[in-house]
């Protein structure tokens, strides 16, 4: 009886001598067994299964290999099916057949998503749409339509070419919905065009999950879905967010994401209004000597607006001291929901191209930005408000007026910018 | 975590007295916006404006 030693570092020559052994391995299986030498080289799980089951081997190993695990004896008529046997009981693979249950499991819930996204656009399109035929195939048409991404090998003007791709996209969508029905008004409209986005985005998950569970599936290459296994908690938050999101964008009611717009907006009321850029709406007041302009997304339509624009408008036009953003933002594991935290820099998520902006104008013009956040998860950004978020208003309203009283003096000027999505928020 | 059980979300409206500024809680009804004027107070005959709108999440 000999006992073999299988050690991690000898253990890729021993498969090799194997290999070398069994002359009667075709192609398949010598293919086979070199994916197999990749798996246990790489992850060392093999070696580790061997040394904790402490194998032995006796007998003739010309006729048939005996194999004592715990004790047992397990006959093999080919070392391959003894290496298989092992690799299937290693923690690694186990990992792996979980994932690979797992990610259909995900894939038939994004489908369900889907189908229930599609259906409350359908219906909502129906019902306000006034449009002759069935709006359901133009619809569908539109959940297809992608977004290419300009190259970004020479980096230099990229964030006006994303821009200009983003917004070709959103102008494209909203044009063509309007097509279908010249009478809607801007509030209808952007909530289609919002559950258009919402469907067309999980679409696009379910796609993208689906293709690489397939992959991995047809090429055996099961290290594949472990990617997918890792980001799939997350994408499936944002997925169940969204369809979570669907009612509130259908009734118009405000998102977690409106706490900014909401600040502001009462802020304006009473006060007269001009729309300074798209869907932007601009109200200056005074307050303690200091001339406030207030900006906001046009409510209670659902839109972000552009206040990057907006800001550029501004500064052209008049000497600012100072910008005071109020945004949500996504809290991280262990923080409060609806927690308020200031700091400096600009407040704005997105694609990052508005960002960019406000940032330029404030670099060029010196200006200092201080922002203040609503901390809120990825779904309470994108549902309706939590009453948490909604008893902060008040509170973060004083905190925008004590951040002006503190940074600056009397006859300067400031841009109040309330961020996010105005659903429900008007001015 | 992703197969938990379902909340249901029931969404409110807070109105507010412009005169006596009591709250008055209600369920949200389509149409509420924000700042909005609503309807009569119950206390007195002031207006309300809509305060706040919001959701509450009914574990079941």
């Amino acid at each position: 009886m000999n006992k073999i030693s299988f050690k991690q570092a000898s253990l890729k020559e021993n498969f090799q001598q194997e290999k070398l052994l069994e002359k009667d391995f075709d192609d398949k299986e010598k293919e086979f067994l070199d994916s197999l030498l990749y798996q246990v080289t790489t992850r060392y799980e093999f070696a580790k299964v061997l040394i904790q089951k402490n194998v032995w081997t006796a007998g003739d190993e010309s006729e048939a290999f005996l194999y004592f695990i715990d004790g047992k004896q397990q006959p093999f008529q080919k070392r391959r099916d003894f290496a298989v046997y092992v690799f299937e009981k290693s923690i690694f693979i186990k990992n792996l057949k979980l994932s690979a249950t797992y990610c259909p499991r995900c894939s038939e819930m994004l489908v369900r998503l889907i189908a229930s996204a599609k259906k409350e656009l359908i219906e909502y399109a129906k019902m306000n749409l006034d449009y002759a035929d069935d709006p359901t195939k133009k619809i569908e048409q539109f959940l297809d339509y992608f977004t290419i991404m300009p190259v970004d090998m020479d980096p230099n003007g990229i964030v006006e070419k994303v821009r200009h791709t983003v917004r070709s996209r959103e102008d494209y969508t909203r044009n063509h919905v309007k097509s279908l029905s010249p009478k809607l008004n801007e509030i209808e409209l952007s909530r289609i065009q919002t559950l258009l986005e919402i469907a067309s985005s999980l679409q696009m998950i379910h796609k993208i999950v689906n293709h690489m569970f397939l992959t991995a599936k047809k090429q055996k290459n099961y290290p594949l879905i472990l990617p997918v296994q890792m980001i799939l908690p997350f994408l499936m938050e944002h997925a169940k967010a969204m369809d979570a999101a669907i009612p509130a964008f259908k009734t118009g009611q405000p998102l977690g994401d409106g706490i900014g717009p909401m600040v502001v907006g009462k802020m304006m009321l009473d006060v007269e209004k001009e729309i300074i850029s798209f869907q932007t709406a601009l109200a200056k007041i005074d307050y303690k000597g200091r001339k406030l302009f207030l900006l906001k997304a046009e409510g209670p339509a659902s839109t972000v607006g552009r206040p990057d624009d907006a800001l550029q408008k501004i500064v052209h036009d008049n000497k600012i001291d100072a910008v005071i953003m109020i945004d949500a933002a996504l809290k991280m594991e262990g923080e409060d929901s609806a927690s308020v935290a200031r700091g400096f820099g600009a407040a704005i998520g997105g694609i990052g191209t508005e960002k960019f902006q406000i940032e330029h104008i404030a670099t060029q013009n010196n200006i200092p930005i201080f922002s203040i956040v609503i901390k809120q998860s990825v779904k309470e950004a994108i549902t309706l408000m939590t009453k948490e978020i909604a008893d902060q208003a008040d509170n973060v309203r004083s905190q925008v007026y004590e951040m002006i009283l503190e940074n600056t003096l009397e006859g300067q000027s400031v841009v109040i910018i309330g961020v996010g999505n105005t659903s429900g928020v008007p001015q | 975590m992703i197969f938990s059980k379902e909340k249901t979300t029931l969404a409110y409206t807070i109105e507010k007295c412009l005169k006596c500024e009591k709250l008055h809680k209600r369920d949200f009804s389509e149409g509420d916006i924000l700042f909005a004027i609503s309807s009569k107070c119950t206390f007195c005959d002031g207006i309300t404006n809509i305060e706040k709108i919001f959701g509450e999440i009914l574990e079941r």
